[in-house]
């Protein structure tokens, strides 16, 4: 450590502004989500079936797409009738795409799912109706859950990935206090889908209350342990919180090292869907960044438009801003505030816009040193800037997470993120063209 | 409302380059600040003055050069041209120069420097961010090598003014191979003192406590990268007790002591070698390139010429930096093994390569380079030279600070020196075998005559070689090139009179003696002190001479003359020449002149030696 990079860095988090506030439910204030959006695209841009047609009535819990490439359903988040489809812009593909509108009538009539006898099931059981509940990995990437563990690989351990690392995200944090129960109850569930020995749930070490909250449910379970790490970025991230946690390291998926991955939230929202038989159809959205007058946490049906979430929060404060589908880190610029929550969708973070000019490399090797996936960012851009392929190829361009790290450490102030971006799709197609 | 679509991430870390750059001015300049009033105190008011106009003067001469490059890049309104002079970060440079410098250092000299150091060393490269060496050694290097008379201490005259000095430095004065420091006597500095600036050295160099503390406060700030800094101190450490140990120095606590903290070592350690603009980007990269600087500088200490390397050291090392850069791919986590190896070998043969490039010797003369001369520095008065003994030499030759008189004992069969005595008027600084009070110094020497060919001289006295008891670790001094060619001039003088070979015969002897043209053998015939006769076997091509009449012959019979051992010894080398200081003798050298007549009075007197000491 002293002598080789570090890969991760304290940034300051901001999550005072909302992690102590109650959640708002805004699931019945009539201003909020009266038409709700769903994109007819998966969020890998692949096509869908869409399951419903126009003027039909809708229960919460109504399947209204399925996903045609890991055949899950996606769930109504709102009662009331399909009134069209509509082109617009969407932050998940970040471009305008078809999208569904259903009216809300706010009486969020469910249609439950069928309930499980979660503690007699087997795994097989279990990781059927996981997929049958259309859990996708609420962390930011929603990839579907019961992928992870329909692996035949040997697994020790299950993860679960509290640590939301992102400044200013405090979703996991606030639905974890709230209901801790049933978070655990999710993490049981999981850790039998898996067939892990054990399973961890790591979040930061500035988190005490939560590991009070914790601590008091876990006597209750067996093999279930917390681990804290330090409040440092990108502690969140697969591989960096793994080498953390359980020392280990590897290249493709962590499965190599025998450890399964999940996030609190997707936890949470398994053991509502086998438990209570709720689909994932409302979402905790943090509103929060330096451009917002009043940062809070909302409860918000999936859909909702987030122009009347920020509405609801007070407005911006600011003149320019930039408004982030996420947290500030890794987040694309939203083009406008009129696009619908995605269930991944944990965060609406407004900040403020920077007038940021780069100027000459100092080549002090900063964005190097605190690399997550170890590559060479300012290489990487140099080598861009050559279109040189093979020093790419040399120098890992496909290793790069997009963790924004790189940009964020920069003293000159080089768009080194945004140049790894583009550099390896730069790679990814002339690899593609190669073949 | 406006959606900015701005390039993520959103957050961004408030150090910027420009606060890194003017914070590490502000460390750059207490130091500054704190030499002018350590030399307004401990000299006097002048002498802070002359460190501050040295400072300032450096400052403005880069700022100037800012404003005309930014003007002819199309800076024209005053903004542009402010932001421009900003982000150039030449004020910087400026003032690591001038840190660099000597107290005594000429103003025009500063200039100059600066100007190199901005201009070439960094706006031909394409100004900041692109420049390949450490723009502040460029200029002090050039300086070093340009005007190395001109970077001088200072010296307390009286209360109001301070005299300008020459002489060398602490660490020129440290002879590396020993770790014996032969500064001048009545003002010898303790390990302490090299702490607390208690010598004159280069203006930043002097304060090394104040250093470590400037080097804790810009890693904890995250200014310099605390690895360039580790990496450089320890390699230098490790290398000085390596050499230490390969040449057995006594004290080598003391001497590693010393090593570190003379020289601008622990300035470089803070501020040269943590440039990160002249160094590698990636950390491995940054821990070799320091590595081979701190081998580097205590290579060229103990073995070139020049005692203080750290400025060629990290100038070399800056070279290796692109090459490194390149060389450094894949993971930086991969395991450390693999790629150390990967790693450590490219600077490895790099740095050899380098390194055996430049010992290669040049031939000046074949290069039309400057022509050798036998005078060096001030000593700009013939060399006088007094045979006392047939073996002992008494050398006269000017100083700097006045008559130099050196005692010389030659062993002439051998052709070596044996031993140096020498008279040294004070304030002579010199290397370890001259003693500035005077008296006897070298004794048991060991210098071939040809040892002394392995200095050039032209204003002062380098080695080229690898002569080996003669050890002079600074050539720069004035003293030493008296010495070098006081003794050069000797050796030639003694060359003139040829080497001699005496042989026993069951009659006398024979002394073969160098001529111009080859070996002249002589053989005598010798009974109770008196040689009966001589024969001379030499080349026809030999001059003529009074004494041995004509030498056409290859076998000249110089006849039954009957010489007495006396009138050899009448014969007396006086001020380059045999005089004959008894007339009535049948051996007449009425002309001393030529080679061959030095010779065979040599060969005479050899065989008169070897006759009495046989005796």
């Amino acid at each position: 450590m002293i002598i080789t990079s570090k890969g991760k860095k304290h940034i300051d988090g901001h999550k005072e502004l909302t992690a102590h506030n109650d959640i708002v439910d805004l699931t019945n204030d009539k201003d909020v989500a009266s038409l709700v959006y769903f994109p007819l695209v998966s969020p890998n841009g692949k096509d869908v079936n869409l399951l419903v047609k126009e003027k039909a009535k809708v229960k919460v819990g109504t399947k209204i797409i399925e996903r045609i490439d890991f055949e899950i359903p996606i769930f109504s988040s709102v009662s009331g009738t399909v009134k069209g489809k509509e082109i617009r812009y969407s932050a998940l593909l970040g471009k305008p795409v078809e999208h569904l509108i259903i009216e809300n009538d706010y009486k969020y009539t469910m249609n439950k799912l069928p309930i499980v006898d979660y503690k007699n099931a087997s795994k097989e059981e279990l990781v059927e109706a996981i997929k049958d509940a259309g859990i996708v990995g609420l962390g930011g990437a929603g990839f579907p859950t019961f992928i992870k563990h329909n692996s035949k690989a040997e697994i020790e351990s299950l993860l679960i990935n509290a640590v939301e690392c992102e400044p200013y995200l405090t979703t996991d944090y606030v639905s974890l206090i709230k209901e801790p129960t049933l978070f655990l109850e999710g993490v049981n569930i999981l850790k039998k889908a898996c067939g892990a020995k054990e399973a961890v749930i790591a979040f930061k070490n500035n988190k005490p209350e939560l590991k009070e909250v914790l601590d008091k449910e876990l006597a209750n379970y067996e093999n279930i342990r917390i681990v804290l790490v330090k409040d440092k970025y990108p502690m969140g991230w697969e591989k960096t919180l793994i080498k953390t946690v359980f020392k280990k390291t590897y290249n493709g998926l962590p499965s190599e090292v025998g450890v399964v991955v999940n996030n609190a939230q997707t936890a949470l929202s398994v053991a509502k869907a086998l438990i209570n038989g709720e689909c994932i159809h409302n979402r905790v959205v943090t509103v929060s960044g330096n451009a917002i007058k009043n940062p809070q946490n909302v409860l918000v049906p999936v859909g909702t438009l987030a122009s009347e979430i920020i509405n609801k929060c007070g407005g911006v404060t600011c003149e320019n801003v930039c408004l982030l589908p996420g947290g500030p880190m890794t987040s694309k610029a939203a083009l406008s505030d009129e696009f619908p929550i995605y269930t991944t969708h944990g965060g609406l973070t407004v900040m403020e816009s920077l007038d940021i000019e780069s100027e000459a490399c100092l080549r002090c090797g900063k964005c190097i040193e605190n690399c997550p996936a170890g590559i060479q960012p300012i290489q990487i851009k140099n080598a861009y800037d050559a279109k040189d392929l093979k020093e790419l190829e040399a120098f890992q361009v496909n290793k790069c997470v997009e963790c924004g790290m790189c940009s964020y450490v920069c003293p000159s102030k080089i768009e080194l993120t945004d140049n790894l971006r583009k550099a390896k799709l730069y790679f990814k197609l002339s690899q593609n063209n190669k073949k | 409302m406006k959606f900015k679509v701005n390039k993520g991430p959103f957050l961004r870390d408030k150090r910027s380059t420009t606060s890194i750059m003017l914070e590490l001015f502000a460390v750059l300049f207490v130091i500054f600040a704190v030499s002018v009033a350590f030399y307004s105190t401990k000299y006097n008011l002048m002498a802070g003055l002359r460190v501050l106009s040295i400072g300032l003067i450096s400052i403005v001469t880069t700022l100037i050069i800012d404003v005309i490059v930014g003007l002819i890049k199309g800076k024209r309104k005053i903004k542009d041209l402010f932001k421009f002079v900003l982000k150039s970060y030449s004020y910087v440079t400026a003032l690591i120069f001038a840190l660099c410098l000597p107290a005594g250092t000429s103003f025009y000299v500063v200039v100059v420097g600066a100007i190199i150091a901005t201009v070439i060393g960094k706006y031909v490269f394409g100004g900041f961010g692109n420049n390949i060496f450490n723009p502040a050694i460029i200029g002090r290097i050039f300086v070093g090598l340009c005007f190395p008379d001109k970077l001088q201490t200072i010296k307390v005259v009286d209360n109001n003014s301070i005299d300008i000095v020459s002489g060398s430095t602490l660490t020129g004065s440290i002879d590396w191979n020993t770790g014996v420091s032969s500064f001048t006597g009545n003002d010898k500095v303790s390990l302490l003192q090299t702490l607390f600036g208690e010598y004159q050295g280069a203006i930043g160099e002097t304060f090394t406590a104040l250093l470590v503390v400037a080097a804790i406060y810009l890693i904890i700030r995250g200014i310099i990268n605390y690895r360039l800094t580790m990496s450089y101190v320890v390699t230098t450490t490790l290398c000085i007790l390596g050499f230490g140990l390969l040449n057995k120095v006594e004290n080598i606590g003391e001497y590693l002591l010393t090593g570190l903290s003379t020289g601008g070592l622990m300035f470089a350690a803070v501020f040269m070698i943590t440039d990160p603009v002249t160094s590698p980007k990636s950390q491995d990269g940054k821990i070799i390139y320091a590595s081979v600087a701190g081998f580097l500088t205590v290579f060229i200490r103990t073995f070139s010429s020049y005692p203080e390397g750290v400025m060629f050291s990290i100038a070399l090392a800056n070279m290796v930096t692109p090459l490194i850069d390149s060389a450094i791919k894949g993971n930086t986590f991969d395991k450390l093994p693999s790629r150390i190896t990967k790693l450590t070998l490219i600077p490895i043969v790099a740095l050899l390569l380098i390194v055996g490039y430049g010992s290669i010797p040049f031939d000046r003369d074949s290069e039309g380079g400057l022509p050798k001369t036998s005078e060096g520095g001030s000593g700009k008065k013939d060399t006088g030279i007094v045979k006392i003994t047939d073996s002992f030499y008494e050398i006269t030759k000017d100083g700097y600070h006045g008559e130099i008189k050196l005692f010389v004992r030659v062993d002439r069969f051998a052709n070596k020196i044996t031993s140096i005595d020498a008279i040294v008027p004070s304030g002579e600084r010199y290397s370890k075998w001259l003693d500035p009070i005077g008296g006897y110094i070298g004794e048991d020497l060991d210098i071939d005559f040809a040892d002394l060919d392995d200095f050039t001289c032209e204003a002062v006295c380098i080695k080229t070689g690898n002569a080996t008891d003669l050890d002079i670790t600074s050539g720069a001094t004035i003293s030493s090139s008296v010495v070098i060619t006081g003794l050069k001039d000797l050796v030639n003088e003694i060359n003139q009179e040829g080497t001699s070979i005496v042989e026993k015969t069951t009659h006398g002897y024979i002394v073969t003696v160098e001529g111009v043209h080859g070996d002249i053998e002589v053989t005598f015939v010798i009974e109770n002190e008196v040689i009966k006769s001589a024969t001379v076997i030499a080349s026809p091509d030999e001059c003529d001479h009074n004494g041995i009449e004509s030498l056409e012959k290859y076998n000249y019979w110089f006849g039954n003359n009957n010489i007495s051992f006396d009138e050899i010894d009448s014969i007396e080398y006086q001020n380059g020449a045999y005089v004959q200081t008894n007339g009535d003798s049948d051996l007449d050298i009425s002309t001393g002149s030529t080679v061959t007549s030095y010779a065979v009075i040599k060969a005479f007197k050899e065989a008169v030696d070897a006759s009495r000491g046989e005796a």
